[in-house]
C-alpha cells in the first residue's frame, strides 16, 4: 500500500480556540501524517481527543492555526475559488448525525443530484436522472425512493442517502465522521459493508473517524490514536492490535468489550482512573501523564514526540524507542 | 439456590396512538432472580426500555398494561399497587438509572440535595438531616467519588459524564433497593469511562447484594457481568438463557445476527460483516407469523403463518423459533454457529 502515491499529507496541523480571558482551547495540536491512495485511515480517540476537528481542518472546513495540510501537494487552505470548487468534486465527506445532515425539505433525488447539479457533471436532465438513480442503486435504495422526503426514511436508509450523495460527483477521498454511530448494530454492519465494497470499486481514500476500536479496525489498513488533541500512536490496524505500545492505546484496547464472556474474562483489564483533563489547561508535557500508570519524572516535563520506533510503527512515549 | 425477585408472566404493552394500536411488548414472560444480573438484549424499538418501564410502573398514556398481564415482585402483585404503594415502591424497593445523567439529574440541585431527596423520602431509619448528609458522603466514596463532601455541594454541570453517572448510582443506591434497573448506563460514555463504570456496577452488586436489570443494545457490555440474558425482537422474547447458553450454543437466527454484525477486536477479519438485511417490522401491525421472518435468512413457509412455539432446551434456556423443531429441515443451518466459533 505504501508505495502508492501519497494523496493527504498533513504537517504539525495545529487547530486552536479562544476559550476567553486569554485562555487557548488546543483541539489540535501538532498532528502529522499521511494517507496513501485508496488506503483508509482510521483516527480513533475518546470524545473531546480532537478526532472530529482535525478530520475537518484537514478538508478545509475548518481553517488552520498553524501547520500545513496538502492534498495532492496542494496546500488545502491556501487554494483559489477555482481550486476550491475542483477540490470539493474531489473531496467529499459523509456525517455522523443521518438526521441533522439531509435537508428535510428536499426529496432525495435532489439531494443527491444538487452535487452533480453545481459540477455540471450531467449533460442533460436524462443524464442527471440516470446518473441519480444508479447512485441510489448502488448504496442499496430503488427508483420509487428518488421522489420521497426525507423524513419517510430510517436512520439506515438515510446514511446510504448521504453516501449516495457524497459519492454523486464521483470523489476520490472520502471524509467519514462517525458515520456509524448513529445506528444500530444490524444496520452499523450494512454500513460497513457498504463503504468497504465501494471503496474497492472505486479506489477511494479514506479517513474514516470513529470511537468504536473495532469497527475502525474491521475497515481500517492503518489507525491513529488521538489522545487530548495529540496523535499518540500510529501503524497498521493489526499491528495497533497485536503490539500497542503507547499506554493510552493498550488501556484503550482493553476497555473495549468483547461479547464472548471467556475471552473476556481470559483478558487483561487496564482500569484508567480519571477523566480525559481538559484541553483549555492541557497537563506540560506528555498529556497522558496523568493518567498513565508508568508515569515517569521526565514525562510531566517534555512532550514526548511522534517517532517511528519499528518499520511503520509511530508512537509518542518516552518509555518506547 | 437463588429466589425468584420479579415474575413477569404475559405482558404485553401497547400505546393507542392515532395511528393505530402499537403493540411494544406482546406477551413475554421472564424472571429475575435477586442477587443475579439479567440483561434485556436487542435493537432500539424491541420493547426493553417498556419492559423496564412496567415494572416501574411508569408506562404513562397513552401506553397501557394490557389486561391479563401480571407482574409479581415479592409474592406481591405490582400492577394493582395503588399510587401510594407506587412511591414507597419506587425508590425503596427498585431504582432506576438511565443513559444520559445530565437530564437524568436536575440542573440546578445541588448533587448531595439530590442524592438526600431520595433518601428523605424513604426514611425507614428516621435519620436526622446531618445524618442523612452522612449517608450520602459515604454512598459518593463507594461510587468512587473523590473528594466526596466537595462533590455534595457541586452541581450536575460540574462533573464529567463518567461522574455523573456515579452520581445516578449513588442516588439510586442510597436507598439499598433490592432491584436496580439499569437503562444503557453506559452508552453516552466513552469506552474507557464505559470499562469504570461497569467495573463499578459489578463490585456494587458484591457489597450491596441488589438484582440488576441491564438493558442494553451491545452484547459486548454484557459478556463478563450477567447471568442471565434475555434478547428481544420486535416486542417479544426470541431467546433466553443463561449468559453461556446465549453466547456458546445460540439457536436463534437474530441472536446469531446479533453477536456476528460486531466485528471483533481480538479476531482477525477483514471480511464482510453478518448483516441483517431490511429493517424491524411495523408494530402497529405485527407480522402474522415470527415477527423476525423477514429478516431471517431461514425461514421456511411455516415462520410466514405461525408463531414459533417456545421450546425449552433446558436448563432454563428458551428458543422461539420454528428451527428448533424437530420436523423442521436444518440443512445449512450454522447450528453450532456462536460468536466464537464464526469467523
Amino acid at each position: 500500500m505504501n508505495n502508492r502515491p501519497v494523496e493527504l499529507e498533513v504537517n504539525n496541523l495545529c487547530k486552536y480556540y479562544s476559550a476567553g480571558k486569554k485562555r487557548v482551547l488546543k483541539a489540535v495540536d501538532g498532528v502529522s501524517f499521511v494517507i496513501h491512495k485508496g488506503e483508509t485511515l482510521g483516527i480513533v480517540g475518546e470524545s473531546g481527543c480532537g478526532k472530529t476537528t482535525c478530520g475537518k481542518t484537514c478538508i478545509g472546513m475548518l481553517p488552520k492555526t498553524a501547520g500545513e495540510v496538502k492534498y495532492k501537494g496542494r496546500d488545502v487552505h491556501a487554494m483559489s475559488k477555482k481550486e476550491r470548487f475542483d477540490f470539493t468534486g474531489k473531496v467529499q465527506m459523509i456525517f455522523q448525525d443521518p438526521y441533522a445532515s439531509l435537508d428535510p425539505h428536499q426529496k432525495v433525488y435532489d439531494i443527491v443530484a444538487e452535487g452533480i447539479r453545481i459540477h455540471k457533471l450531467a449533460k442533460s436532465t436524462a443524464e442527471e436522472e440516470r446518473m441519480v438513480l444508479e447512485l441510489l442503486d448502488m448504496v442499496g435504495l430503488n427508483a420509487e425512493h428518488a421522489m420521497r422526503n426525507v423524513h419517510e426514511f430510517s436512520g439506515g436508509q438515510r446514511q446510504r442517502i448521504g453516501i449516495a450523495r457524497a459519492l454523486a460527483v464521483d470523489p476520490e477521498f472520502l471524509f467519514c465522521d462517525e458515520p456509524i454511530s448513529a445506528l444500530d448494530v444490524s444496520i452499523q454492519a450494512q454500513i460497513i459493508n457498504l463503504l468497504m465494497k465501494l471503496q474497492k470499486e472505486r479506489d477511494l481514500t479514506m479517513l474514516f473517524i470513529a470511537h468504536d476500536l473495532s469497527m475502525v479496525k474491521h475497515i481500517s489498513d492503518r489507525i491513529g490514536v488521538m489522545y487530548l488533541g495529540n496523535m499518540v500512536e500510529l501503524t497498521t490496524s493489526a499491528e495497533l492490535y497485536k503490539n500497542p505500545l503507547h499506554p493510552y492505546t493498550e488501556a484503550l484496547l482493553s476497555a473495549v468489550p468483547i461479547a464472548d464472556p471467556r475471552a473476556s474474562r481470559a483478558r487483561q483489564k487496564i482500569m484508567l482512573t480519571g477523566d480525559v483533563p481538559s484541553p483549555v489547561n492541557p497537563p506540560a508535557g506528555c498529556r497522558f501523564s496523568g493518567r498513565c500508570r508508568y508515569v515517569t519524572d521526565q514525562c510531566s516535563k517534555v512532550r514526548p514526540e511522534l517517532r517511528e520506533v519499528e518499520p511503520g510503527h509511530w508512537v509518542a512515549c518516552h518509555l518506547r524507542g | 439456590m437463588s429466589n425468584t425477585l420479579v415474575d413477569v408472566k404475559n405482558l404485553s404493552v401497547s400505546y393507542f396512538t392515532y395511528a393505530g394500536e402499537v403493540q411494544s411488548v406482546r406477551n413475554i414472560s421472564f424472571t429475575v432472580e435477586s442477587g443475579k444480573t439479567t440483561a434485556l438484549v436487542g435493537e432500539s424499538g424491541c420493547g426493553k426500555s417498556v419492559t423496564s418501564k412496567s415494572l416501574m410502573g411508569l408506562i404513562e398514556r397513552p401506553g397501557r398494561i394490557k389486561a391479563g398481564s401480571s407482574i409479581t415482585y415479592n409474592g406481591r402483585d405490582i400492577l394493582q399497587f395503588t399510587e401510594k404503594e407506587w412511591q414507597a415502591f419506587r425508590g425503596q424497593e427498585c431504582s432506576m438509572i438511565f443513559q444520559d445523567a445530565l437530564v437524568s439529574l436536575n440542573p440546578t440541585m445541588k448533587i448531595g440535595r439530590q442524592i438526600i431527596e431520595n433518601l428523605a423520602n424513604h426514611n425507614v431509619n428516621n435519620l436526622q438531616p446531618g445524618q442523612l448528609r452522612e449517608k450520602a458522603r459515604e454512598m459518593l466514596d463507594l461510587v468512587g467519588i473523590p473528594d466526596s463532601e466537595a462533590c455534595l455541594e457541586k452541581y450536575p454541570h460540574e462533573l464529567s459524564g463518567g461522574m455523573r453517572q456515579r452520581v445516578m448510582i449513588a442516588t439510586a443506591m442510597i436507598t439499598s433497593p433490592s432491584l436496580l434497573i439499569a437503562d444503557e448506563p453506559t452508552t453516552a460514555l466513552d469506552v474507557t469511562i464505559q470499562a469504570q463504570i461497569l467495573e463499578l456496577m459489578k463490585e456494587l452488586q458484591k457489597k450491596l447484594g441488589m438484582a440488576i436489570i441491564m438493558i442494553t443494545h451491545d452484547l459486548g457490555v454484557v459478556a463478563d457481568m450477567t447471568d442471565k440474558i434475555i434478547v428481544m425482537y420486535a416486542g417479544k422474547i426470541v431467546e433466553s438463557g443463561s449468559n453461556e447458553d446465549i453466547f456458546y450454543d445460540p439457536r436463534h437466527p437474530y441472536t446469531w445476527a446479533l453477536m456476528n454484525s460486531v466485528p471483533r477486536l481480538d479476531l482477525d477479519n477483514k471480511e464482510e460483516l453478518v448483516t441483517i438485511e431490511g429493517t424491524i417490522p411495523d408494530m402497529i401491525r405485527p407480522p402474522k407469523g415470527c415477527a423476525f421472518c423477514s429478516r431471517c435468512p431461514y425461514a421456511m413457509n411455516i415462520c410466514a403463518e405461525y408463531e414459533p412455539e417456545v421450546t425449552d432446551l433446558g436448563d432454563g434456556h428458551q428458543v422461539a423459533c420454528w428451527l428448533n423443531d424437530p420436523r423442521a429441515d436444518r440443512s445449512g443451518v450454522p447450528f453450532r454457529t456462536g460468536g466464537a466459533d464464526h469467523e
